[in-house]
């Protein structure tokens, strides 16, 4: 069968463009409806940087408090009263991850890609977990 | 305008299947492809200079898929990988191996599902959904890879926003890609005429 002539663009795409977008609101509701039902999961915060895991920070019971990045000072980290961290300062030039804001269930990630730090959320069955000395 | 990916099918537009491509030819398509990749990296410095999207994670346009999709209708498969290879060399020099990584991954998923629904639909698709399909396994491309690195990475809250971001930034660049292509349609061809 020869290959038929391609177009730019045909009526029927509207309907694919929006069943993807139909399909992308289904997925937001999936992800709302599973953050409803893990919010007495035991979390902490895994901050990466460079590929390397450099800090745990626990994300219950602790106290309101903010965690500098010793490579780089002007990262901050904040671990909020309600067991979430966000980051709240960064010198990079899109602000991305202040904007991405709190993080509090497992999977969630804020990422500072020009300074290359990673931050995620993982459910843990331990209280707390030890502090290394990267993030102070 | 013909555009199969992997073989421009109009008459005179490329070497003719089963002959040996003269050395102007191959001489030609090099250049082709070089030019296309200064085209790519242009539009990468022009994206870098508008203001970030503003959402909750790293998102661009990829207008430098424009370039690498132009490969792909009008010179073929290998050389649209070999535009996404490059482009993700250009970024391993300029910034560091992970943002590469995500590159590559990007550029080599989005090329391989443009192939694939071209040669599946018999070129019945349209340019606009493959540039759309392009744009979002770019985006998903990048973020398994991510996945892959820490595996405590959900891309699941992520999804919706990367369908919706793939979605505008597909129907972008195939507008986009249409605006350039009388410009385009004017480089000479060593194999005949550029898309007219």
């Amino acid at each position: 069968m020869p290959n038929a002539e391609p177009v730019f663009a045909r009526r029927r795409d509207l309907l694919v463009i929006a069943g993807l977008l139909a399909i992308a609101a289904a997925l937001y509701l999936l992800s709302q409806f599973a953050t409803g039902r893990r919010t007495e999961v035991v979390c902490h915060a895994e901050v990466w940087h460079q590929g390397r895991l450099v800090e745990s920070i626990p994300m219950c019971g602790g106290a309101e408090r903010d965690f500098h990045c010793s490579w780089n000072e002007a990262v901050v980290l904040h671990r909020y009263a309600d067991g979430s961290v966000a980051f709240v300062h960064s010198d990079c030039p899109d602000q991305v991850c202040v904007r991405t804001g709190r993080l509090r269930d497992p999977g969630r990630f804020a990422a500072c890609l020009p300074n290359q730090v990673l931050v995620t959320v993982v459910a843990t069955t331990e209280e707390s977990l030890p502090e290394v000395d990267h993030v102070s | 305008m013909s555009a199969e990916p992997g073989r421009a099918t109009e008459a005179g537009r490329a070497p003719v299947p089963g002959r040996q491509a003269s050395q102007h030819e191959r001489l030609g398509r090099l250049v082709l492809v070089a030019l296309l990749f200064a085209l790519a990296l242009t539009l990468q410095w022009i994206e870098a200079l508008l203001p970030p999207i503003p959402a909750p994670v790293p998102l661009k346009f990829g207008l430098s898929n424009i370039a690498v999709m132009y490969a792909l209708f009008f010179l073929g498969g290998r050389d649209a990988y070999q535009l996404a290879v490059l482009k993700s060399g250009f970024v391993l020099l300029t910034r560091s191996v992970l943002p590469a990584a995500f590159s590559l991954a990007g550029g080599l998923l989005s090329v391989t599902v443009m192939l694939l629904l071209h040669r599946l639909s018999r070129g019945r698709i349209s340019w606009l959904l493959l540039s759309v399909s392009g744009a979002i396994t770019h985006n998903l491309g990048q973020f398994l890879v991510l996945q892959l690195l820490y595996r405590s990475v959900s891309i699941l809250w992520v999804a919706p926003l990367l369908l919706v971001a793939g979605v505008a930034a597909g129907v972008l660049s195939a507008v986009l890609l249409r605006l350039l292509l009388p410009a385009l349609g004017r480089l000479r061809l060593p194999w005949g005429q550029g898309p007219s």
